[in-house]
């Protein structure tokens, strides 16, 4: 299918052509905002039309940053940020000196790349000397998501455009004209549509010829949209202020006049050229934004244009660009992102050539041809690239190829900005926070600063933005004495069996040191293009962190720990859905546990600095909870090395049971639970097996006989016993005082069988026995002289056994204190 | 059509589509091909309102779509085919694999019966050439003795040969269609001269399909899965798609076997609708659901509405209503595994209970069939 097969009838053709004016003093260029075509064609047609005046569809408050967009020593992409106050403050604001630290904003990015037909037209302008107007509302952009998937993975169905009952969204996606297009030119949706028919299919085009069928479908598509649609959602309203720029500049005499907008709102404009004279000059805009120019990168760029994500190819249309004199620019741009996937996907061990790209690109350019479509468009080069770089089930096998694919299509470029626009927003609001509360340092010594979070607000805001700049690598703050990795303070390290054990005053006061040096603004300048402040960069980097835990529970929950600690707590919920779905979808029931206990510690610290509680918080942590308790079958089966870190997942899920807050799971699920694990656990590891009676017990439902009869069972290895103990005692200390069974075992074991036995059982019958304290060994100890029939006081002066007995038992512990020598050393410490 | 064959070979059921197309093609073929790429596509996914003239000048036909869901992968098989290199289909069971190579080799060379059906005991002869031991004997290996395999005919007669469940074959069996594959010549020892040496003529390709759930494509040689193109076929993801499909088959088949039994929309719909929620793990209002083992194909969801229906027709009221559904819904998802009662019946007592209760009709009916076989059982 081709612009000619459009089928727009005649009369809509000389209609749109009338509107237009393309050759007239007041002429309209449909554009879309970024379209390597679009661009070129109006490259084309701007020195030929020659205009003295260009009108431009951006917010007029735009204008004065005209001369930083225009620096030549700067390199796209850049984008245009305008940042207004939030309506509704996230937390009431002192309006004090704290102000810029707490300012709620929300940032709208309007971005340019070489292909940004709006950029040629401004570059054009500079270069002939024509004058500038930028004639829109700044109206509010939705704004962008941080947590967009700019550096996702491209699934496999996605790459290939299965898009299946999602709408593009935008006006011409909602189009049933556009449906109806889409289903005659095979395209899957608007953007393989406007692709086939405007961008490959529209490079052949002259100018003219180009502009009069996007006016055409434009024409069609808008005609498809009531005008209490276009009323309501604010284009009217926008379209009478750019009539009413237009009419002031149209209205100097002897002026050529180009305007350049958006395809959709030249045909309703062109329309009005007659009553243009009529207008009122527009209003003087008030807006109480603030505008910067900004560094931009091709994923962000990638991100907000949305096609499949990871897959709208910035990279792709800047070759496109870039070989625009050439003969078959997309043919080359093909090529170039073709060869660019082999070699990264080689890079990750795929046996890729130059024959495969050969194939590729042989492949792309029939199946384009097979489409009906004059040249390779982005995805033809996409599916040729998994038919033939993908040696297996594309879900499976294309992993690599898909990424490297979407790393090719993209690119990495990263803008610059020249001298012109000053120095990024990023720094600037790094030092205007610092300032405000009052955490710059002169470039002295580190300097030492102790925040009680607890009692003051502002400490927690100093040590939400401390957090944020460390976890940015800024260099510049230090926490001292975060031992545990997330930074609850140096107690309460993963295994610790008692992590409530800090007191409040130690867990809400943060101690850090601050230090300022010039590294600090050469990282602030690397980090430039992630955002206008260091709140915003530091939640584009925690989103982003969180998609790099690719769906495993663990280490989403990490970051939303993560996130809270630095502030963001809108950032977090919005994590929510991905956390929901990975707890849904993740079968290992330790990085379950992992995460729900990592969930509940977001809640202690949030209980302890006096946060509201969340109650999408404690749903997360419930649906961890249960989905680990549902998978303690699978937990059983863990042996080795790794069953050692069961008992404190168990623990904490135990303790999550008992306290029934809200997060905990239901009581009557772990109970069936760990019974049916139990059964599992008897066959692969005595410490689990522990552990699951341990963890009944706590929960007041284990039977004494039980674990005696456990105890007894555990043989095996000889370390089995002891381990069968740590596993119990871990989680249910008092189990040896409370369960007599569990004892008289115990005392069996140690004074029947065979020495060795017991010799080799020590090591980690001590190491259970230190679970206990020092008053119920003392208790233990009792019960068990008077169970061998010692008098705990006389035991040592008389002994009622048989000499014989004695005489063995001098000789155990004679050997016994020969192998505790060679031990010293080797018996792990208790508190890993 | 030669109606007395239980199922006859595409080129033979579409005779008349085929002709047509190929009477109307103007595009340019491939070396070697009845058609062009274009009209290979209009044979598989059918040519819409527009109809084509019969060639005999009687009259116009309509060629319908065959394969659904998926026309990207139609057109990239295509090209795949006119390429060097062959085209191997992989995907879980009932979607439809076998009838695309099928449609594909019909249209694109005339046949769809040059092939080669894979498993573990296939050997090297069956895929290269065997001998007629008697003339062997009597006369020595001469080019009349050569008993050729289906992909010999396909390379000496320019045509698409198929090779169904290739990854079933022993790997080192696989391995004797790399030198095929990659020089396009089959070399013949016992044979002198000229008729030792057969180079495929124009034309020739290979489709292959695997089952995704079979040892799997990662155990080909490295050197066979370079020659391939691989395409993965999924079921279809559209439930309105697949409805329509699943009605069309099943009023097709049940025409055919003699049983006029209507097939109603809202039976359609809870079939479809479940295989497609339980393939997904998901209920479109969001419920987590567990995956059961058994493939549940569209291949599956017509088979059980069949069935269903033929039930319906001889034992019952002659009405498919919701209890045939149920029961053979039961029958469809426990094929394989006794877990996949249990997950189907999650599904019942989750999913549907709550439509039931919100929507009634269908899924209420639905849920009160599903508990009363329940309670016989
Ligand atoms: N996308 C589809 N379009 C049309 N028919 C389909 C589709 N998916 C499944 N079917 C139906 O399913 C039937 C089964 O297909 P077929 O036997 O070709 O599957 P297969 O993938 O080869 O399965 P297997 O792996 O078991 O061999 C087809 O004949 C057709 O009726
Ligand atoms: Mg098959």
């Amino acid at each position: 299918m081709t612009l000619g097969d459009l089928g727009a009838p005649k009369e809509t053709r000389a209609e749109v052509a009338k509107r237009l004016g393309l050759s007239t003093s007041l002429a309209f260029f449909p554009v879309r905002h970024q379209s390597p075509t679009c661009a070129a064609k109006l490259e084309a047609f701007l020195p030929r039309f020659a205009p003295d005046v260009i009108l431009v569809e951006l917010p007029a408050p735009f204008e004065e940053q005209l001369e930083a967009l225009l620096d030549p020593e700067s390199r796209a992409p850049f984008a245009l940020c305008a940042m207004t106050e939030g309506k509704s403050p996230r937390f009431v604001a002192r309006r004090d000196e704290i102000r810029a630290a707490e300012a709620p904003r929300s940032r709208a990015y309007y971005p340019f790349c070489d292909y940004s037909p709006e950029l040629v037209a401004l570059r054009y302008a500079k270069a002939s000397g024509a004058e500038v107007r930028f004639i829109d509302r700044l109206s509010p952009l939705p704004e962008e998501e941080t947590d967009a998937g700019e550096d996702d993975l491209p699934s496999a169905e996605r790459a290939l455009g299965e898009r299946l009952g999602q709408d593009a969204g935008a006006w011409f996606g909602r189009s049933r004209f556009t449906a109806a297009l889409c289903v005659r030119a095979g395209a899957r949706d608007f953007d393989e549509l406007w692709e086939a028919l405007f961008e490959q299919g529209g490079w052949d085009e002259t100018p003219e010829g180009w502009a009069l069928a996007v006016g055409a479908y434009a024409l069609a598509t808008r005609r498809t949209f009531g005008q209490e649609e276009l009323e309501a959602d604010g284009t009217l309203f926008r379209e009478r202020f750019m009539a009413a720029k237009i009419a002031e500049a149209a209205a100097q005499r002897g002026k050529r006049v180009l305007v350049v907008a958006g395809a959709l709102h030249v045909v309703a404009l062109g329309s009005a050229r007659e009553t243009l004279a009529e207008l009122r000059p527009a209003p003087r805009e008030d807006v109480d934004a603030e505008v910067r120019l900004v560094p931009y990168t091709f994923p962000r760029l990638d991100a907000l244009l949305g096609y499949a994500p990871g897959m709208s190819g910035p990279a792709f249309y800047q070759h496109v660009w870039e070989a625009r004199a050439e003969a078959d620019p997309f043919a080359q741009a093909a090529e170039r992102v073709l060869l660019e996937t082999i070699r990264r996907a080689r890079a990750e061990g795929d046996a890729l050539g130059p024959a495969d790209a050969i194939a590729a690109l042989a492949f792309a350019r029939e199946l384009a041809s097979l489409r009906g479509r004059p040249k390779i468009g982005r995805a033809e080069v996409i599916e040729a690239a998994t038919s033939c770089f993908v040696k297996g089930e594309l879900r499976v096998s294309g992993r690599r190829v898909i990424a490297a694919l979407g790393e090719a299509l993209r690119g990495s470029r990263m803008g610059k900005l020249g001298p012109k626009a000053g120095p990024s927003p990023l720094t600037r609001d790094f030092r205007e926070t610092a300032e405000a509360l009052g955490l710059l340092p002169s470039a002295g010594p580190p300097r030492g600063i102790e925040l009680s979070l607890a009692t003051s607000r502002k400490a927690r805001r100093c040590s939400w933005f401390l957090h944020r700049t460390a976890w940015l690598g800024l260099g510049f703050a230090t926490q001292v004495g975060a031992g545990d990795a997330e930074g609850f303070g140096a107690k309460g390290a993963e295994g610790d069996p008692k992590p409530q054990a800090f007191t409040t005053l130690e867990a809400t006061t943060e101690r850090w040191t601050v230090a300022y040096a010039p590294e600090v603004d050469a990282r602030l300048l690397e980090l430039a293009a992630e955002g206008a402040s260091v709140e915003e960069a530091a939640a584009r980097q925690l989103a982003r962190a969180a998609r790099e835990g690719e769906g495993r529970a663990g280490a989403i929950a990490a970051c939303v720990g993560r996130g809270v600690r630095m502030g963001l707590e809108a950032i977090c919920q919005r994590l929510a859905p991905a956390l929901k779905a990975a707890i849904h979808a993740d079968e290992d029931p330790r990085s379950l546990l992992e995460a729900a206990r990592r969930l509940r510690r977001v809640r202690a610290q949030r209980a302890r600095l006096g946060l509201p509680k969340a109650a999408w918080l404690d749903a997360l942590g419930r649906a961890a909870y249960e989905a680990g308790a549902r998978g303690l079958g699978r937990l059983a089966q863990t042996s080795g090395a790794r069953a050692s870190e069961v008992p404190a997942l168990l623990m904490d899920l135990g303790g999550a049971t008992l306290a029934d807050d809200g997060m905990g799971p239901a009581r009557e699920l772990v109970l069936a639970k760990a019974r049916a694990a139990r059964e599992i656990a008897r066959a692969t590891s005595p410490l689990v097996l522990g552990a699951l009676d341990g963890l009944l017990v706590s929960l007041g439902a284990g039977h004494g006989a039980e674990l005696g009869a456990h105890f007894e069972a555990a043989r095996g290895r000889p370390e089995a016993k002891g381990a069968y103990l740590e596993g119990l005692l871990a989680l249910s200390p008092r189990a040896l005082l409370d369960e007599p069974s569990l004892l008289e075992a115990l005392i069996a074991h140690v004074s029947s069988g065979s020495f060795e036995g017991f010799l080799a059982s020590l090591p980690s019958l001590r190491r259970a026995l230190t679970r206990l304290g020092p008053r119920e060994l003392e208790e233990i100890s009792s019960r068990a002289a008077k169970l061998l029939g010692l008098g705990a006081a006389e035991a040592r002066i008389v002994s009622p056994l048989p000499p014989e007995e004695v005489a063995r038992l001098s000789a155990w512990e004679l050997r016994w204190l020969e192998a505790e020598a060679a031990w010293a050393g080797s018996v792990p410490e208790p508190n890993r | 059509m030669a109606e007395s064959v239980l199922r006859p070979a595409a080129e033979v059921l579409f005779r008349d589509e085929l002709d047509a197309l190929a009477a109307a093609d103007t595009h340019p073929k491939p070396r070697g091909f009845r058609l062009s790429p274009r009209m290979i596509r209009t044979f598989i996914l059918g040519s819409g309102e527009a109809k084509l003239p019969r060639p005999g000048g009687a009259g116009e036909i309509a060629v319908t779509q065959k394969f659904f869901g998926d026309d990207a992968l139609v057109e990239r098989a295509i090209v795949t085919l006119a390429s060097p290199r062959a085209l191997l289909l992989v995907g879980e069971p009932g979607t439809a694999k076998s009838m695309l190579s099928e449609l594909l080799a019909a249209a694109a060379t005339g046949t769809s019966l040059l092939t080669v059906q894979g498993s573990a005991a296939t050997t090297e002869d069956q895929i290269k050439y065997t001998w007629n031991y008697a003339l062997l004997l009597a006369k020595g290996p001469v080019r009349e003795a050569l008993v050729p395999s289906p992909l010999f005919a396909a390379m000496r007669e320019g045509r698409i040969a198929r090779f169904e469940e290739l990854t079933r074959c022993p790997v080192e069996v696989q391995d004797s269609l790399v030198g095929i594959l990659s020089d396009k010549v089959l070399r013949v020892p016992e044979l002198e001269g000229e008729d030792g040496i057969l180079f495929a003529r124009a034309g020739f390709n290979l489709i292959a399909t695997a089952n995704a759930r079979d040892r799997g494509v990662n155990e080909m040689s490295a050197a066979l899965r370079r020659r391939f193109n691989f395409e993965s076929v999924r079921p279809i993801r559209d439930p309105r798609v697949e409805m329509a499909l699943v009605e069309r088959e099943v009023q097709t088949q049940l025409a055919a076997a003699g049983a006029s039994v209507p097939v109603p929309q809202d039976a359609v719909e809870l079939v479809v609708t479940t295989f497609q929620e339980l393939r997904a793990g998901r209920s479109r209002e969001g419920v987590h659901l567990d995956r059961p083992e058994a493939p549940l194909s569209t291949a599956e969801a017509i088979a059980t509405l069949h069935a269903a229906a033929l039930h319906a027709h001889y034992y019952g009221t002659g009405r498919l209503g919701a209890e045939e559904v149920a029961s053979h819904l039961a029958g469809a998802a426990t094929l394989d595994a006794a877990e996949d009662t249990a997950k189907l019946e999650r599904y019942v007592e989750t999913v549907v209970r709550d439509r039931a209760a919100r929507h009634g009709g269908p899924w209420g009916a639905l849920l009160e069939a599903w508990r009363k076989i329940g309670r016989e059982r």
